[in-house]
């Protein structure tokens, strides 16, 4: 069995707002290990980016709070860190990268000073030392002329260009976990496909664990090793790529892969859709999430909330229907009864 | 379509400058958003509009609109120059012409309910359509987008992304238009809502006779819904084709490097990747070469010193590179 880098267990982080309690994530547990890269996908608002900085407790807003279960980082539980060690755990052995290139750097700061800044938050060194090691992670990440792009400001620099300096201070301190938040989206796909690339080589040559964060399943196809998909706070299943994407068990994960149009599909044929839309967080209840929005939803679903169950070898499912002896068959009539 | 037919919407040589710099200064630069588009859109036909941000196509979609102001060039609609168009007339052309925006949290007055939107416009164009009253007309439009009666009193508020996005649809259909500009109308929602949105103007065109101008920089939604696609790389056109064409052959480099670069759709598929070096070139000042030229693997001295032109290859395939030139 190999070190568990990261291991999450019932994470739950509820908001408390006016109007009632919303579960932006509801019990989700998984672990991770040196070297892996992992992919969670979803829709917006079903509690990925939330359960990706409950991690390093990075919730912004008073509301909400982490109410229930255990982070554990190497070794040592997240929760039980004082402010002055989490500094120290952020930045330096987890890093993070954000949606919006343009908006993670500081507009009035020059990229060199908000690199060498971070440098020096963690370890004990020089301006003229530093400004080195930055600009030679700039030549890492592939920006042309770094010399150049280090004395300039962020507006200077394209949306792409700002993703890569994001990426070059995350991997400034040599993380051992990458959490990137939809690191792509805001993207083209020329770019998208050039920053993908380049994570997967930094990944080789540093070790490194990315946790991936996204809403398209051809960013997961490309670079993850395992997948969880995600569906209101929930995880409702959770394999490896591979063996998701021939053997996808849950309705919500059958929804998901059918609504993308594919390069493959006949032009003009109507898309097969999720009906509905997501559930207000706030008034889940009990029984399983996406009842209303499945159409082999049972008396059952209604009543009990479905337990992950392994179906094979690795691969979790949270449906009433689906375990190692009872099997529901997509577009087939579902003859279990609840 | 047919080709002895006139195109319903025409661009001819647009182009389109941004002043830059300081106001004041005797040499003020301009950015070519456009530089000499031509396009031809036939009646019930869906165009495609595919490029990376920066390269102009929402620059095109608002010149069609009226939005901006070509800086030369003309838009003809039904043979008619949009541009030299006034008063009543012009009016007349952009009842006819339509548009959906990209963010259908912005596109909407947060402080007016949904019947007030979607009948707007009749109030603007005092416009009552045949045999029926606006709100019956209002009603009518909300049910073909998927809405309801009982929407009708509610606040922008109140609605989801995808369905703010099928008010801004009903909104854009009120006068009974005949061309819609959709200017990236489903990048800003969720897969699942998307296919709904995409399978939704499908459905209207066919119901209505609708023709498209679908600008997105997504390359399977804009595979998807097309009939023609323009691929637009800095304020130009580098290659116009049949939709099934340009993925099965793809002649321009750029439009290479574009397809090759999107995910794959499995995690079984291992893609080769052409790779364009280095990030978009400045549009600042005209240019003469080609738009391509710094980042393109097969650059010549002839790409560096002259522009080509959009040229057919084969049929409606046309195509602005060197490299298909000689034969």
């Amino acid at each position: 069995m190999e070190e568990k880098l990261l291991e999450i267990n019932g994470l739950r982080t509820y908001f408390f707002t006016k109007s009632g309690v919303a579960k932006a994530v509801d019990g989700v547990s998984f672990d991770m290990t040196q070297g892996e890269t992992l992919g969670v996908v979803g829709e917006s608002g079903c509690g990925k980016s939330v359960m990706s900085a409950s991690i390093i407790r990075l919730l912004a807003s008073k509301s909400g709070k982490i109410v229930d279960g255990t982070v554990t980082f190497n070794g040592t539980d997240v929760s039980k860190l004082s402010r002055e060690e989490l500094r120290k755990l952020r930045g330096s052995d987890v890093a993070m990268i954000f949606q919006d290139p343009m908006t993670t750097l500081d507009p009035v700061f020059k990229v060199s000073d908000q690199m060498i800044e971070m440098l020096q938050a963690h370890r004990n060194i020089d301006r003229k030392t530093a400004a080195k090691e930055c600009i030679q992670a700039l030549a890492d990440v592939g920006i042309p002329d770094p010399h150049k792009r280090f004395d300039s400001y962020p507006f200077e620099l394209s949306g792409g260009m700002c993703q890569r300096v994001a990426i070059a201070m995350a991997i400034l301190a040599r993380p051992k976990l990458i959490i990137a938040d939809e690191p792509t989206t805001a993207l083209d796909v020329t770019m998208q496909a050039q920053i993908l690339k380049l994570l997967k080589e930094l990944q080789e040559k540093y070790g490194t664990s990315i946790l991936i964060i996204t809403h398209n399943l051809g960013v997961v196809w490309q670079i993850c090793d395992n997948v969880m998909v995600m569906y209101a706070g929930k995880v409702v299943e959770k394999a490896n790529v591979r063996e998701l994407y021939s053997n996808p068990k849950h309705p919500y994960t059958w929804g998901l892969m059918d609504s993308m149009p594919s390069l493959n599909d006949t032009p003009k044929e109507p898309l097969s859709t999720i009906d509905g839309i997501p559930p207000d967080l706030r008034l889940v209840g009990k029984g399983c999430n996406f009842r209303a929005r499945c159409r082999y939803a049972k008396q059952c679903c209604e009543d009990t909330e479905p337990e992950m169950v392994e179906v094979c070898d690795g691969h979790f499912v949270a449906c009433h229907f689906q375990s190692r002896t009872t099997n529901l068959v997509k577009g087939e009539e579902n003859r279990n009864d609840g | 379509m047919t080709d002895n037919q006139s195109p319903l919407l025409e661009v001819k040589n647009l182009t389109k400058c941004f002043p830059i710099g300081n106001r004041y200064s005797f040499q003020r630069k301009q950015l070519y958003a456009l530089d000499d588009v031509s396009l031809k859109v036939y009646k019930g036909e869906t165009v495609g509009v595919i490029g990376e941000s920066g390269c102009g196509k929402s620059t095109l979609s608002r010149c069609l609109v009226s939005l901006h102001k070509p800086t030369s060039g003309s838009i003809y609609f039904n043979n008619k120059d949009i541009s030299k168009c006034t008063g009543k007339e012009k009016k007349e052309i952009s009842r006819k012409i339509q548009m959906i925006f990209q963010d259908p949290y912005s596109s909407l007055d947060p402080k007016m309910r949904i019947s007030q939107l979607v009948m707007e416009p009749f109030t603007i164009h005092n416009f009552t359509p045949e045999g029926q009253s606006r709100v019956d007309r209002a009603i009518e439009l909300l049910q073909s987008v998927g809405l309801d009666r009982y929407h009708l009193q509610r606040y922008p508020h109140e609605f989801s992304g995808g369905q703010r996005q099928r008010i801004n649809i009903a909104r854009a259909l009120t006068l009974n238009p005949e061309v819609l500009i959709c200017d990236e109308p489903v990048s800003a929602l969720d897969v699942s809502i998307q296919a709904q949105v995409l399978n939704l103007l499908i459905k209207l065109q066919q119901e209505f006779n609708l023709t498209y101008l679908f600008i997105s920089h997504d390359l399977s939604v804009i595979r998807y819904i097309s009939d023609y696609i323009a691929v637009m790389y800095l304020g130009h056109i580098v290659e116009f084709c049949e939709a099934s064409g340009i993925y099965t052959r793809p002649l321009h480099p750029y439009t290479q490097a574009l397809l090759s670069s999107i995910p794959p759709s499995s995690p079984f598929e291992k893609k080769e990747r052409l790779e364009l070096k280095g990030d978009l070139v400045s549009h600042i000042g005209k240019v003469n070469c080609c738009p391509l030229a710094s980042r393109c693997p097969h650059c010549t001295e002839r790409c560096k010193n002259e522009k080509p032109k959009l040229k057919p290859v084969d049929g409606r395939h046309e195509v602005a590179c060197f490299l298909y030139e000689q034969s």
